[in-house]
């Protein structure tokens, strides 16, 4: 595929040529893709945030004019992600909105410091994993499907993604599982009744 | 804890018909198999449960092959506030066109990702033509100074996968001619592949002492198309110092099997790097992959 440099591309923005956008489009999404389905959000997420920010981008360079130091690509990048972590922060707020009630309820309880204790041996043994592992993990535990991974992640076919996943999550579980502090949790907890 | 494959399958819902009835009643038989089935069960809520609680501190995963010159969040909020982005109408002229032709980018690059594999042209023009002239005269010079097109890895793994016969006096000395894993060898040899597989499934893993059950019933899930369960079953070997060797090389040819070059390549890659008897047949197949 031919390379077309940042002035042309943005050029080719601004009267809006049809190659221009097919050649960004072409060059630029599947990252973005792979940015939004390996962090919460699904195919139309995916499409929505690419489409918001080629809508900025126009706006930027037809009302401002736009010049940049580094590839089109990477611009348009940076763009996607910013947009894409407002989206996210925005989720976790309607979210805690939605749990405020039980929170409310919950309040008088006092901390349980074995939830604190769990998440902190989870993640401990999460981060452990391959970068591979953890987006692998990472879209399945958000529900992403196998088809969905195996495109993200650039498998040929989805039984090697059901098999990424599998021996993901037994490295996962394995380690976590042999912990002794997990084991001296799952015991306490099993005392407490 | 033993989280095998067929556990997996089980938990998400991917067994059926006989592989189920067969995989239940085994549960309701054997109170270790039921209470493997409940401790994966409880990990896997477990993981969920603590994934969602991590995921809005994870930060982002990526892997942006730029990622050095990915602009900062902050620098890109200050970029757009001074634009001061107003809400874009839906009825701009110039707002619909650009839309539009974003969709049509979308249309475009899905329908050329369906028609990879079909041999279908969308439009005949003269650049098309010519393009694929092209390609025809240079994959007729790569045949004629011979090499290869795109690999066929079944073809590959044809080439180099065949069963060995089991030696009877691998059995382990406490079993008897009429003992289950007797059996499961003679219908292995005999290549009756589904009896075998039942004969072994038949004899519980926890009571198994000799290694080349797995060995044996890696190779029967291979001739019945499983490679999966193969790899699961091989994984058992690679700690045992005399089957080991084997046992790589016939989860490299499972991992063709299931296509996965990148995995097949690591695996041959090691057997290579070994002293063993594959050493050269592993470097011979790499070639072809």
């Amino acid at each position: 595929m031919r390379e077309y440099p940042a002035i042309e591309i943005i050029r080719g923005i601004a009267k809006r040529k049809e190659r221009i956008i097919n050649h960004v489009y072409q060059t630029c999404y599947p990252d973005i893709r792979k940015l939004v389905l390996t962090n919460g959000g699904n195919q139309h997420d995916a499409e929505d945030m690419f489409q918001e920010a080629m809508l900025i981008i126009y706006q930027k360079i037809t009302e401002h004019g736009l010049e940049l130091t580094c590839k089109f690509k990477t611009y348009l990048y940076s763009v996607c992600r910013f947009l894409w972590l407002q989206e996210l922060e925005k989720r976790k707020s309607n979210k805690k909105r939605r749990d405020h009630v039980e929170q409310v309820i919950d309040e008088n309880d006092r901390r349980n410091a074995r939830e604190d204790e769990k998440l902190r041996i989870y993640e401990t043994h999460f981060r452990e994993l391959s970068k591979e592992c953890q987006k692998v993990l990472n879209m399945y535990f958000q529900k992403a499907s196998m088809e969905e991974i195996c495109v993200v992640m650039g498998y040929k076919n989805v039984q090697i993604a059901k098999d990424k996943k599998y021996r993901c999550k037994k490295t996962l579980m394995t380690r976590i599982h042999n912990n002794p502090e997990f084991k001296q949790l799952q015991n306490e907890i099993h005392l407490a009744g | 804890m033993k989280y095998t494959w067929l556990v997996e399958k089980y938990l998400e819902g991917e067994l059926s018909g006989e592989a189920l009835h067969k995989f239940e009643l085994e549960i309701l038989r054997t109170p270790e198999v039921a209470e493997e089935v409940e401790r994966v069960r409880s990990m896997n809520h477990f993981m969920q449960e603590q994934h969602q609680k991590l995921k809005d501190s994870i930060g982002l995963i990526e892997d942006y092959e730029d990622s050095e010159n990915v602009i900062d969040e902050e620098v890109i909020r200050q970029d757009l506030e001074s634009l001061k982005v107003r809400k874009i109408s839906a009825k701009q002229k110039d707002v619909i066109d650009i839309r539009a032709k974003l969709t049509e980018s979308r249309i475009s690059h899905a329908l050329t990702n369906q028609q990879s594999n079909k041999v279908l042209v969308r439009k005949v023009s003269v650049w098309l033509a010519a393009a694929s002239v092209a390609i025809l005269l240079a994959t007729a010079s790569l045949l004629l100074i011979g090499k290869k097109g795109p690999v066929d890895y079944m073809a590959v793994y044809k080439q180099y996968y065949s069963a060995p016969l089991a030696d009877i006096s691998e059995r382990s000395s406490t079993l008897g001619p009429n003992s289950t894993y007797a059996m499961a060898l003679r219908e292995y040899n005999q290549a009756s592949y589904e009896i075998a597989y039942q004969l072994f499934d038949d004899i519980p893993e926890a009571s198994v002492h000799n290694n080349y059950y797995f060995l044996y019933k890696g190779i029967t899930a291979m001739e019945l198309g499983d490679f999966q369960a193969a790899i699961e079953l091989f994984d058992h070997l690679m700690t045992d110092p005399v089957r080991k060797h084997k046992a790589m090389w016939y989860a490299g040819l499972s991992y063709l099997g299931l296509e996965d070059a990148r995995t097949a390549r690591s695996v041959f890659k090691d057997i290579v790097k070994t002293d063993g008897h594959f050493k050269k047949q592993a470097r011979m197949l790499l070639r072809s992959i």
